[in-house]
């Protein structure tokens, strides 16, 4: 049986820092399709004897929230607000994402989850009429951790490393 | 409320009509009604949410003796055009989906195609006016935490 596309929930930080208390709010409304494009980094070689070795050397992961309406009620809006207004960039512009499959774990005080650091990417900001939209791009870094996810308190608790 | 029950009660808001009966006008002057035609989902996002498109059809008998009188009709509907435009927006909505009663809104309702519909054999009593409402709502199903 299909999984729900609703069962693979996507949050993003809204109060970024190591002396804050994450925020998690999860994207999705309006959006109709969210994709993480893995990039792959793929080098095939063929040798004489007609074999061909195909390397895997690692990721680039990335997203695209598009479109975005800002609602300014929210951490997360006024986060991309502030990288905006101050032209943020490099670590001024990082938070964290994280992964939830609502279809794994006991229950929703415990499910199955992964957290990566990722900078965000204004594309632009402004849109239609329909309502003010700061589209933005996620790129991942790549320092992935798996835990639980506690969809009633909202906090992320990291697997003990064995 | 449905989306039906809650287009009948903006409709009973705009003072230039009188009280909406369902699916069938009589043939009474000033006689209205608002008819269901159709519901259909427009998209839906990551969330499970859904943008969906209801269509009605509202027919009206009014006096129609004279150009005088039937440019007026027109002016109405077209008053009406502009109430639904502003006021039907975030009026709230109910929705049964799956079994679960989810909560949503009004987005945007359109009018189109306003014009004299039927005459009958004898014009004295009025002639029937039709509207085509179009109204696009979201409903939430709770995806959202």
């Amino acid at each position: 049986m299909k999984t729900e596309r609703k069962l693979m929930a996507h949050l993003i930080n809204g109060t970024p820092g190591a002396d804050q208390t994450p925020t998690w709010e999860r994207i999705g409304a309006d959006l109709e399709e969210f994709n993480i494009e893995m990039n792959a980094e793929v080098e095939t070689t063929a040798n004489i004897l007609g074999e061909t070795s195909v390397k895997l050397a690692g990721y680039q992961p990335q997203a695209s929230v598009e479109p975005y309406y800002a609602d300014p009620d929210t951490a997360l809006s006024k986060l991309v607000q502030r990288i905006v207004d101050g032209r943020k960039m490099l670590d001024e512009a990082k938070t964290d994402v994280l992964e939830v499959h609502l279809w794994e774990g006991d229950s929703d005080s415990s499910r199955v989850a992964y957290k990566e650091s990722a900078i965000i990417e204004i594309v632009s900001y402004g849109g239609d009429t329909t309502g003010y939209q700061v589209p933005f791009n996620l790129h991942y870094l790549g320092d992935r951790v798996k835990g639980t996810y506690n969809v009633t308190t909202k906090t992320f608790t990291p697997d003990l490393e064995v | 409320m449905n989306i039906i029950e809650t287009m009948h009660e903006v409709l009973a808001a705009f003072p230039k009509l009188g009280e909406i009966g369902v699916d069938l006008a009589d043939e009474s002057p000033d006689s209205t009604a608002l008819t269901s035609t159709g519901d259909s989902l427009v998209r839906s996002d990551i969330l499970g949410n859904q943008r969906r498109l209801h269509t009605f059809i509202l027919h009206t008998v009014w006096q129609s003796q004279s150009d005088w009188e039937r440019m007026n009709n027109s002016g109405v509907l077209l008053e009406l055009a502009y109430f639904l435009e502003r006021h039907a927006p975030h009026t709230a909505v109910t929705a049964e989906l799956n079994g679960v009663t989810c909560d949503g809104e009004i987005v945007s309702a359109e009018c189109s195609n306003g014009m004299l519909y039927a005459i009958p054999d004898t014009v004295n009593g009025g002639v029937v006016y039709q509207l085509q409402i179009a109204v696009t709502y979201q409903i939430l199903t709770g995806g959202n935490s």
